[in-house]
């Protein structure tokens, strides 16, 4: 009966993490295990990042650094969580803060020259898109990035995880450690400050 | 009317009960505000879930773990403990100086001369019959004058010759009959692994502990020394840092608690010394004994190679995730396959997952190395030299030769380690010359 219990136990701890096994793998020092981790969480870590961050070139560096803080901090991870709720914490957490970083470097940087000519853009090329349409997007983007990041950091929180990362209340709720009835509320105060931010692009 | 505009979006959401729901649905009937507010969030939402949707994601990055690695290795945990465990060596390491001290001058004063009161057969079988016979537990003491017999010096002298025996080998010049009794007699104690490693130490032969170390290690069977494999780069870590290079370097990446507890001079742990030098030695393991001998012969070499590689920042990984098993498994040989066929086709990014996982599915020693040597020659060619390295030494730790040393020594190179190249190449020499370069007869 105690060795029934015993592998519904662990049948239970599986299907409530299936990264059970290789982070106990690295906690015994498979370093080599995170490798696991890294490839099989770095399309979701480096899809938040590049929506939560201006600069999309600094994606690569913020993704890097999300999975050595998490290496970093893999003692701290408890087992009664889910591994990728954890690493989304430290993902979101790293994301805006870089994201925070870059704006206010972006505020102090120096104003061209106005007698310089500024340097050609090239428009980036998308096979579906003509040359104004993409843009015309990129505009877009640029506002409604703007317009998310000049939100209260507990609102734009559940904005990146809710609307760009598609997580339901509920799920959003278990990553940030609030209730989901704290999440409803955040959601509306945040919609509400976009919708007069964003009221042209409507 | 009290507004719902507050649990509209798990109402948008489906995350309401039912209850809740259906009183949400009865007062939107017949409220406009909350009406108006559940337009804005859907309006809202959709813009925003448009941007995320057409946001590019980033392109897989199959270097990402290379990059990270470099960056981690070793654990913080590890620094912390072996941070303690310095500490706690380089205590127990004065205490037993003078401790040493400190018995040698009572021995001394109790029985006058050099010669010990009384040695058991054992002790007349272990005595050194080498030229020197008590230069290196005389200089393990500390004092010139300690007796050979003592306790003290019985386990202080013979498990750290071999540290010792190793700035002796020149001198020395074990003779072969020495290393073959060295070879026959740590052979009868490898019967297990625990045996394997302490085998020189129970039964240290005569001023060759370094060698017959080197010996007994080679004859360690291949599983056993693929698990002291891992431990290699740590035990090179270990022969790094001693005092003076640690307190230079601070802990060396790669260290494990038993190269910083202090093995250098602490009585209990010294036979951890002369394990150091077997573990070295364990990285060119191999069942033919002429090409121990050969193998010996670049014992230093290794040591250097793997204290350098310690040195670039390669924790004690590499072997870790590589299956060792008696026959090769068809999928790993498939993927084997592919992996070649990538790296051939120009595409070392694409062969690095499939030559990591060849190596995880179980590869038989000889597959072993060489999908590490190549695993390593895909990383040169994607221009990560350090895990380039780090798969080179691996295919070292399963044997030796020219090839292996060459290309380390072009890692070396390219990270402008001047040093590390010659001592690399100076070891490829020694295996002969390439066999494109032999002159015809």
């Amino acid at each position: 009966m105690d060795a029934l219990t015993a592998v519904f136990s662990r049948l239970k701890t599986l299907n409530a993490d299936p990264d059970g096994a290789v982070i106990d793998r690295c906690r015994a020092g498979d370093t080599e295990a995170f490798g696991l981790l890294v490839d099989r969480y770095q399309g979701m870590v480096s899809g938040l990042v590049a929506r939560t961050l201006h600069d999309p070139e600094d994606t690569a560096d913020v993704t890097q650094e999300i999975f050595v803080q998490a290496y970093r901090a893999l003692n701290s991870f408890r087992a009664d969580a889910r591994f990728s709720t954890w690493l989304y914490r430290i993902a979101l957490n790293t994301a805006m803060r870089h994201a925070g970083k870059a704006a206010r470097e972006r505020k102090h940087r120096v104003e061209p020259d106005p007698d310089k000519p500024e340097p050609l853009e090239q428009v980036p090329s998308d096979p579906q898109l003509g040359p104004e349409a993409v843009v015309w997007r990129d505009m877009s983007h640029e506002v409604i990035r703007s317009a998310v990041h000049a939100l209260p950091v507990k609102h734009r929180e559940v904005v990146i995880l809710h609307y760009f990362e598609g997580k339901s209340c509920e799920e959003a709720a278990e990553i940030l450690g609030i209730n989901v009835g704290t999440v409803w509320s955040r959601i509306h105060y945040a919609v509400r400050k976009l919708r007069e931010t964003l009221k042209d692009q409507m | 009317m009290k507004h719902e505009t507050h649990n509209l979006a798990g109402y948008l959401d489906g995350s309401l009960d039912t209850a809740a729901r259906l009183r949400i649905e009865q007062h939107l009937a017949v409220c406009g505000e909350c009406r108006k507010e559940l337009d804005d969030l859907k309006a809202v939402g959709q813009l925003l879930r448009d941007f995320a949707a057409s946001t590019p994601t980033p392109a897989f990055d199959p270097a990402l773990w290379s990059k990270v690695r470099a960056r981690v290795a070793p654990t913080p945990r590890y620094n912390v403990l072996s941070r303690w465990g310095m500490a706690l060596g380089g205590l127990t390491s004065a205490a037993v100086l003078v401790l040493a001290v400190i018995s040698a001058d009572l021995l001394h004063w109790d029985v006058p001369g050099d010669e010990p009161r009384s040695e058991t057969p054992d002790m007349v079988a272990q005595r050194p019959v080498s030229p020197q016979p008590s230069d290196a537990g005389t200089k393990r003491s500390g004092s010139p004058t300690m007796p050979q017999s003592s306790p003290l010096s019985k386990t202080n002298t013979q498990p750290s010759q071999p540290k010792d025996s190793a700035q002796d080998r020149g001198r020395s010049g074990a003779a072969p009959g020495v290393s073959g009794e060295a070879e026959s007699s740590s052979r009868n104690l490898l019967g297990r692994e625990q045996g394997a490693v302490d085998g020189a130490v129970a039964m240290p032969l005569p001023n060759h502990d370094a060698r017959s170390g080197s010996v007994s290690a080679t004859r360690i069977s291949p599983d056993i020394a693929s698990e002291h494999n891992a431990r290699v780069p740590a035990m090179a870590a270990g022969q790094a840092t001693r005092p003076g290079a640690r307190s230079a370097d601070g802990p060396l990446k790669g260290e494990t608690l038993d190269t910083v507890a202090g093995v250098e001079s602490d009585p209990p742990a010294a036979p951890k010394a002369g394990a150091l030098d077997r573990g070295t030695d364990v990285t060119l393991g191999t069942e033919d004994p002429a090409s121990n001998l050969r193998h010996k012969e670049h014992a230093p070499g290794v040591a250097n190679s793997l204290e350098r590689t310690a040195a670039y920042g390669m924790g004690n990984t590499w072997n870790l995730e590589a299956r060792d098993v008696p026959v090769s498994s068809p999928e790993a040989q498939d993927l084997v396959r592919q992996a070649k066929t990538a790296f051939n086709a120009g595409r070392p990014s694409g062969a690095i997952p499939l030559f990591r996982a060849a190596l995880q599915s179980g590869l038989d020693r000889p597959e072993r190395r060489d999908a590490f040597l190549r695993l390593g020659d895909s990383h040169m060619q994607v221009d990560s030299p350090q895990d380039a390295l780090h798969h080179y030494q691996a295919a070292l730790s399963l044997g030796a030769d020219r090839e292996v040393w060459d290309k380390i020594g072009a890692v070396y190179d390219r990270l402008g380690d001047r040093n590390g190249a010659m001592m690399a190449y100076r070891n490829a020499q020694q295996f002969g010359m390439p066999a494109s370069a032999t002159p015809a007869p």
